[in-house]
């Protein structure tokens, strides 16, 4: 059964980020998991922890295109969790260790560099949204990574690429 | 006897009982280290992770005796990184959760949510 091109890019992104997880010599972030919530939450939270899941898609007029059927561009936003929850006797600033997992994440994502925005051939670009800080009362402190990828199908069919 | 021993010693001979609403649960310290200890779980629905705007995840709430070694000293938990072991749902396989906040504490007891 052929993927919707939005889950291929879904799982690209999964798959890139997954290369981090052990991986402490390209990236000083040693990402613990990658997760891609079930409905039940299949995950609890974790120090180094990236969760993926699926925001707002909205349809980009300017790059679609007429036909029979019409291709229809749709920027689809993904949000990149990323969970801090260092030790309490830690004492780096925990934006210096947000900072640095962001960078990381984003080097990973950005690879390879003449590429990468087509998340293997399924998308015209992805660019990086506004990232959200997020701090609680004791609770896990961490960052949303909003990846926008705007990508281009047939309007009646979304596995279909055009 | 002080009030303040009174205290620690009905949370974990009362209140932490297993014979009544306490059971056996895991508790996983950041350095590796782990021990059983009694307590008393209150499993409820999902919430949504106040971190994480659109992220349900199950909660639940974790009453230990505050002590070194029939519950959690509160001296000794961190946390970043301490864990749980219970089940989600009584009945399920244990899994491994992050206790998230400290509640509430005092002398006698420790009140802690587990995501």
């Amino acid at each position: 059964m052929p993927l919707a091109i939005v889950e291929k890019i879904a799982v690209e992104i999964y798959d890139r980020l997954s290369a981090m997880v052990g991986d402490s010599t390209s990236y000083p972030t040693d990402v613990i998991e990658v997760v891609r919530p079930t409905r039940f939450a299949n995950f609890t939270p974790r120090d180094r922890q990236v969760i993926i899941t699926q925001g707002v898609a909205s349809p980009v007029p300017e790059f679609s295109c007429p036909g029979i059927p019409p291709a229809v561009a749709i920027a689809q936003q993904f949000n990149i969790r990323l969970h801090v929850m260092p030790s309490e006797r830690n004492t780096d600033a925990i934006d210096t260790l947000l900072n640095q997992f962001a960078s990381d994440v984003r080097k990973c994502i950005c690879q390879p560099a003449s590429s990468w925005h087509t998340f293997d051939g399924n998308a015209l670009f992805g660019v990086f949204g506004n990232q959200i800080t997020f701090t609680s009362d004791g609770g896990l402190e961490g960052g949303n990574l909003p990846l926008i990828v705007t990508y281009r199908v047939s309007e009646d069919d979304p596995t279909e690429l055009r | 006897m002080t009030l303040h021993d009174l205290i620690k010693q009905d949370a974990e001979s009362v209140f932490c009982n297993a014979d009544d609403f306490a059971e056996s649960i895991v508790y996983y310290k950041r350095n590796g280290r782990s021990r059983e200890i009694k307590a008393v779980v209150t499993r409820t629905n999902a919430a949504v992770l106040p971190e994480g705007s659109d992220l349900n995840t199950p909660v639940f709430e974790i009453a230990v005796p505050n002590d070194q070694s029939s519950g959690i000293a509160s001296d000794e938990l961190d946390l970043g990184g301490d864990e749980i072991g219970l089940s989600p749902r009584v009945g399920q396989p244990v899994s491994r959760r992050s206790i998230v906040r400290l509640l509430e504490h005092d002398e006698g007891m420790l009140l802690l949510e587990c995501r």
